[in-house]
């Protein structure tokens, strides 16, 4: 389960999410859906670490994931898989 | 002023995670290897041409400017050597390599950012930092003090070259000329300059590719930046290695 508590995130001084709380319950699939620009990456790439939020809290089951170290944060990232919009391909590079 | 402060810990913290302890050092030999090529190898030509036009250049202006006769025409030779490994073979060199390899760096890095590979490289739990800056900055700490040695040596040949086909001194004069005097810590003082230099232009470089935000003309004017600021940063550290090696 991943639970979300009052998170927000500004760029700039640009508030882009403010007090987002939601629950992501295991074994449903969730949708978040929005305009453009409404903040959805935002919220993903923040549950996955990687923007750090201005404040609020994001929880792995019984884990406080924003305020875990690399090595915490890479542990439970080896159990996610994300799809990058822009496919994040590494073109430079060849399979050996 | 707070940008900049803002911008100045960005830079160091960046830095802390280039240093951090690699998690598979194979795949760092394997990349610095590759860099060598990419930053290294690949820049032997352009350094070559450049050393060998400006020792030739350095060659005809000395001969022309010390024409009078109380000048020792061996002058030439020793102005063209020091000239070269004082202040071309390390800080104009560098600054060649900021234009060539910075703008590579901090392109390379940024289309990295915009397009998501950095993150996806993150997700994957690797220090992307370190995996993409740490291998850069190794091979151009090695590989540029011997680029720095090459331009000095091409440099000085192509004085020779341009000195004596020109007719401005005599072959014997000229070696004479760069043997004279000769102070071999002039070369340590400009490997370490090299060392710097090559710290700076990568380190810079690699700081503005990798927090790009936007799209490919951001990546665009983030080589632009990492131009003008390693250019900047080596002439302000020219100085002050400068005034602390020869002092």
């Amino acid at each position: 389960m991943i639970r979300i508590v009052k998170l927000n995130k500004s760029f700039n001084g640009k508030s882009v999410l403010e007090n987002i709380s939601v629950t992501f319950e295991t074994g449903k699939t969730n949708l978040i859906i929005g305009r453009s620009g409404s903040g959805k990456t935002v919220l993903l790439k923040s549950i996955v670490g990687l923007h750090e939020i201005d404040s609020g809290e994001i929880w792995y089951e019984d884990l406080l994931f924003n305020k875990l170290d690399f090595a915490g944060k890479k542990k439970i990232r080896s159990e996610m898989g994300m799809l990058f919009q822009g496919s994040a391909l590494f073109d430079s590079l060849t399979v050996d | 002023m707070i940008k900049f402060l803002t911008q100045f810990g960005r830079y160091f913290l960046l830095l802390k995670k280039v240093f951090s302890k690699p998690e598979k050092p194979v795949l760092y030999y394997k990349q610095t290897l590759r860099e060598f090529v990419y930053l290294g190898i690949n820049s032997i030509g352009i350094i070559a041409i450049i050393s060998f036009f400006m020792g030739a250049v350095i060659t005809l202006q000395t001969a022309y400017n010390t024409e009078n006769l109380i000048y020792p025409k061996y002058l030439i030779g020793l102005g063209c050597r020091d000239s070269m490994i004082l202040e071309f073979s390390s800080t104009i060199a560098a600054l060649i390599l900021a234009g060539k390899v910075g703008s590579n760096i901090a392109s390379e890095i940024g289309t990295m950012r915009v397009t998501e590979q950095i993150d996806a490289l993150e997700i994957m739990g690797v220090n992307s930092a370190s995996y993409l800056i740490l291998p850069k900055m190794i091979a151009t700490l090695i590989f540029n003090p011997f680029l720095t040695l090459m331009a000095i040596i091409i440099g000085i040949f192509g004085g020779w070259i341009a000195g004596t086909f020109a007719g401005v001194i005599t072959s014997e004069n000229f070696i004479y000329g760069i043997q004279y005097a000769f102070i071999p810590y002039y070369i340590t003082y400009s490997l370490t300059k090299t060392v710097f230099f090559a710290f700076i232009i990568t380190s810079v470089s690699a700081f503005q590719g990798y927090f790009v935000e936007g799209g490919s003309l951001e990546v665009g004017r983030a080589s632009t930046k990492a131009v003008v600021y390693s250019s900047v940063l080596i002439l302000l550290f020219n100085v002050v290695l400068t005034q602390l090696l020869l002092s």
